[in-house]
């Protein structure tokens, strides 16, 4: 039992430090290739977790090996186009200047119910209100609407807006993010002359602080075991 | 680039101790294999004292290889290597000639197959 946990936990170290290494590739949306790394992945790792009869390098060689070849095709299809069409295929037009390209469903064995559903997932659920609609490598299908049909965005009321950048977390969990406040010149110190004003005196009892690019503080405090605030 | 130097190690480091494994099975069981010899031909001659003798540096032998063995090779595989070896140390105790020398072949046979099936070949690849 005892060699089943340790094993266990080899694997698992195992198999995170290798999906690290892989990259952000591994836990978004698959292509084809990656897809079939992950679930080899997973099922090299289980086989030697549960039978001790079978060497844990049996195990790890290929899940290493795996790893290396994953990362060889990402090098291949990152520097050839021609490589990266084979590897992963191509996007596929479905829907052009706002007429479904049959030929091109049926080639992609995609059925129009299918697309109906993938166009109301993405919040149309009128095809006459879509002019390209795109299956892309992944199988995620990306819509561009029609002109008319798109969210107005400001700059078509010719409303001026203002710079808006990452709110910076300064506070996660009662512990302050040192690297954040350098990053805009700021101390502790003003941290807890800001967040006394509002009333909290400690900083341990601070749930999440930010601050955003207009300056404006926001806070929560912690919620105490009573279940209402501190 | 970084990554692709991991890569490249990776793959050197598995393909190098891949050969270096099939090399070591190959020697250790080659020396096993002698001595299986010796004790066949001592069993066959009635010499028993001579047949237990080779016997233990056999049993020797493999208490070392098997430290590495271990590491490579089904368990099981370990496991029905050390239960011919006990066998056959009984059999010559007993000095069972017909006994023996079937168990004898029997270690001999798995001996053989643990590097004969970890070689690069097309009937072990596929």
């Amino acid at each position: 039992m005892l060699l089943v946990i340790i094993r266990t936990l080899i694997l698992y170290v195992a198999v995170v430090v290798v999906m690290r290494i892989m990259g952000k590739q591994e836990i978004r949306q698959l292509q084809p290739f990656e897809l079939v790394v992950a679930l080899m992945v997973a099922d090299l790792a289980a086989i030697p977790m549960e039978d001790t009869g079978i060497p844990l390098l049996s195990g790890l060689a290929p899940i290493t090996v795996l790893m290396a070849a994953q990362i060889t095709m990402s090098f291949i299809s990152m520097k050839s186009e021609k490589a990266r069409g084979i590897i992963s295929g191509s996007p596929s037009v479905v829907i052009k200047n706002g007429r479904i390209v049959e030929q091109e469903l049926r080639r992609l064995r995609y059925s129009i119910n299918d697309l109906l559903e993938q166009l109301r997932v993405k919040n149309y659920p009128n095809l006459a209100d879509v002019e390209f609609a795109i299956l892309e490598t992944n199988g995620q299908l990306s819509v561009i609407p029609k002109s008319q049909k798109r969210a107005v965005q400001p700059i078509d009321l010719q409303i001026p807006t203002e710079y808006e950048g990452l709110p910076l977390e300064l506070v996660v969990d009662g512990v302050v993010i040192h690297k954040n406040l350098r990053l805009v010149n700021l101390t502790e110190d003003w941290l807890r002359n800001e967040l006394s004003k509002l009333g909290v005196k400690d900083l341990k009892k601070v749930f999440f602080a930010s601050l955003d690019t207009a300056g404006k503080l926001f806070y929560q405090p912690k919620a105490d075991t009573s279940g209402g605030r501190v | 680039m970084k990554i692709y130097a991991v890569v490249a190690g990776v793959l050197i480091f598995w393909v190098g101790l891949g050969f270096y494994t099939i090399d070591r099975f190959q020697g250790n069981a080659t020396q096993m294999l002698d001595e299986i010899g010796r004790t066949e031909t001592a069993i066959f001659a009635a010499r028993w004292d001579e047949a237990a003798a080779s016997i233990d540096n056999i049993k020797r032998a493999w208490e070392k290889h098997q430290r590495w063995w271990n590491v490579f090779i089904d368990h099981d595989e370990i496991d029905n290597i050390d239960t011919a070896l006990t066998r056959t140390e009984q059999y010559v105790k007993a000095r069972e000639r017909v006994l023996a020398t079937g168990e004898l072949a029997v270690l001999k046979l798995m001996l053989e197959h643990i590097p004969e099936k970890e070689r690069v070949s097309l009937k072990n690849i596929f």
